[in-house]
């Protein structure tokens, strides 16, 4: 399974983390800044596997950002390049020509897709276009909830009144 | 807590409430989960979509972070495919925690492999594939089903996961492993992707080692991933070599050449894994070729990578107690000259080596002196603090076996040459103990020489009482050229086991 995914800038900051497995706030920091000095010290023409601590990473660079995957070491490391080549074109399908600036204002929704791709550190859902679809039912329905609230606060504040 | 308000009913609790009010609690904090948990438990059972799965976001939350125990909640009925999908994905973390609950689940589990569905297909077959991992042997009555997934799906995400679950089978039952190695090989020999090419090795390599056939076809699409460019495939060419390693060694004796050639790569992953394989070729009738081979690598390499092909080439070579060694001499010479490579740190391990060898091999003792000779007189090692260990042991050595020596006077300025203030006093200790050793032999080896001098003109005296000072004074020349000549063991030699030419 996987156990973490994260998302790095080339300077190094974390734009998105999401973990399937418990770890400790210490212990994250303590990936989040080794994995980054492992990671953004590679070359271009590298490998895009790398052992660390009994666990196998994968990485891919697309644009700025780097997308890293931990993995267990029974994964196949081919299927995960793939689980993270499919989370960006869902992120491009959905921001259309995605950039490092979409995600930093829009993170909530590119965990949205996160969590439709993977549940537990498995992939769930390998289909782009019901991933966009249902991201496109979840943001009608945060405007409707948007509308609802803007009105029912009306009516809460004169049942208290 | 108070009865469920009004508001409690309209809305219902979001993610984000739920983790704002557990940050608010501190003392409480198991009260407000149960409640949350009360909640959770009727919004499972409702018809509504969004409820339904809002109340499993929140449950995946809670499991994941706080551990709660969860088996009531699955009695709960879904059927709807989405949330099912979801209620899956969630069961399986739960199963981790308590196995008992796959046992209550185990029917609906099993119902769900049915399932034309395709999303749940993959879902339900993660699950397997993680439960079967840590107990294959209760889902083997399962193996017909996963047959025919194997046999039918078209979808690679699920054949993967297949292909993990019956690596962990086939052990088991070898009538399964029979039945299942055809279409694990039509899969290798017939699918476009590399992950799925790559997954097929691997089972083939871990669990269907005895199927000839089916490894040397793996063998065959190894060989084509060491040959691309791309570092990824030449990685995990690599990586399916080590893992046949062990019991198919002819093929990576096949790829011998690109092993090789890529201790060279740029990547120092795939540095580390092509050196692995090299050792894992070591025999007794190559051992010298491949040292050769991975010194000459080692002297090109950075500091990293250099300190691991020599501590490679350490612990294979004193495995089993020197098992591969046939000739000593040149291993001894080996080490010496390790010991020059510039970036080398591993002096500890070649004095551990050294003091057992020439404790061990009495044969090998003079050329150990002579190794351990050179190693002293360099004053450039001296500077070198990783080297200091083994300094040490080359000081022991000598000191210990110095009746080997070739040159016992040049050792001792070796051993009391100035600039070895700068090793520790620990190590100057024993310096300073075979220096005494070896001035303890050149006086010995002196003196003895004395002796046998006076007594050859002892006899010489008694046979020429005639002509006295004439034979005397003849008497006495041979006495003064020995001492002209200067002070050579090699004289007495022929008090010892063996002839020593440096």
């Amino acid at each position: 399974m996987i156990q973490f995914v994260l998302l790095i800038s080339r300077q190094g900051k974390v734009r998105l983390t999401k973990w399937y497995s418990p770890y400790t706030q210490k212990e994250r920091s303590k990936v989040i800044r080794e994995l980054s000095g492992v990671i953004l010290t590679r070359g271009p023409k590298l490998c895009n596997f790398v052992e660390w601590r009994g666990h196998k990473v994968v990485y891919k660079r697309y644009a700025s950002l780097y997308f890293c995957m931990g993995i267990d070491q029974e994964d196949n490391e081919l299927e995960v390049l793939e689980i993270i080549h499919h989370y960006v074109e869902i992120l491009d399908r959905y921001f259309g020509s995605v950039c490092e600036l979409d995600l930093i204002f829009n993170f909530h929704k590119a965990y949205y897709a996160l969590d439709e791709l993977l549940i537990a550190g498995e992939l769930q859902e390998s289909s782009k276009k019901t991933v966009a679809r249902l991201i496109a039912a979840q943001d009608s329905l945060v405007e409707a909830a948007k509308e609802q609230a803007s009105s029912l606060s009306n009516i809460i504040s004169q049942a208290t009144k | 807590m108070a009865s469920p308000s009004l508001m409690d009913n309209l809305f219902q609790r979001s993610l984000d409430d739920i983790i704002k009010g557990l940050r608010h609690q501190q003392s409480t904090e198991s009260t407000f989960i149960s409640k949350v948990i009360e909640e959770i438990r009727r919004e499972i059972k409702t018809t509504d979509l969004q409820t339904k799965s809002t109340a499993l976001q929140k449950l995946t939350y809670l499991n994941s972070i706080h551990y709660i125990d969860m088996k009531d909640l699955n009695s709960g009925n879904e059927f709807e495919v989405f949330v099912r999908k979801k209620a899956v994905g969630v069961v399986f973390r739960l199963f981790e925690k308590y196995p008992d609950a796959a046992r209550v689940c185990f029917k609906r589990l099993v119902e769900s492999l049915e399932s034309s569905d395709s999303q749940i297909l993959s879902s339900v077959v993660g699950v397997f594939c993680e439960l079967a991992s840590k107990d294959p042997r209760s889902y083997l009555p399962l193996a017909p089903e996963f047959y025919r997934i194997l046999v039918g799906s078209r979808n690679n995400w699920v054949l993967i996961k297949v292909l993990k679950i019956f690596a962990n089978l086939a052990p088991l039952e070898p009538r399964l492993a029979k039945r299942v190695v055809e279409p694990i090989c039509d899969h290798l020999r017939k699918t476009g992707a590399k992950s799925m090419v790559f997954e097929c090795i691997r089972t083939v390599a871990t669990s269907f080692t005895e199927y000839e056939s089916a490894v040397k076809l793996a063998a065959v699409k190894i060989r084509e991933f060491l040959l691309e460019d791309d570092p990824n495939l030449k990685y995990l060419g690599l990586h399916g070599l080590s893992i046949m390693a062990p019991k198919h060694l002819w093929a990576v004796l096949e790829n011998k050449d690109i092993v090789i050639q890529s201790l060279n790569d740029e990547d120092l992953n795939i540095k580390l894994e092509s050196l692995c394989l090299v050792m894992a070729m070591v025999s007794e009738s190559n051992v010298v070729e491949i040292c050769r081979v991975l010194v000459n690598y080692a002297l090109k390499s950075d500091l990293e990578f250099c300190n691991e092909i020599l501590g490679s080439i350490l612990s294979t070579c004193c495995q089993n107690v020197y098992e591969i060694i046939t000739d000593f001499d040149w291993y001894v010479s080996l080490l010496g000259e390790m010991s020059r490579i510039p970036h080398c740190q591993k002096g500890e391990e070649i004095e551990n080596q050294l003091i057992d060898i020439g404790m061990r091999v009495k044969d090998v003792r003079p050329e150990l002196v002579r190794v351990g000779h050179h190693l002293l007189i360099d004053p450039a090692l001296l500077g070198n603090p990783y080297l200091h260990r083994m300094l040490s042991a080359a000081a022991w050595v000598c000191g210990e076996y110095v009746e080997f020596s070739g040159n016992p006077v040049e050792l001792l300025e070796a051993l009391l040459q100035p600039r070895t203030s700068l090793l520790p006093s620990s190590i100057r200790t024993v310096y300073m103990q075979s220096a005494f050793k070896v001035l303890f032999f050149c006086v010995c080896t002196y003196i003895e020489q004395k002796e046998d001098m006076t007594l050859e003109v002892s006899d010489l005296t008694s046979k020429g009482e005639c002509s006295e000072s004439s034979d005397l004074a003849s008497a006495k020349a041979p006495v003064e050229c020995d001492q002209d000549e200067g002070f050579n063991p090699r004289n007495s030699s022929q008090s010892y086991e063996r002839p020593f030419c440096c």
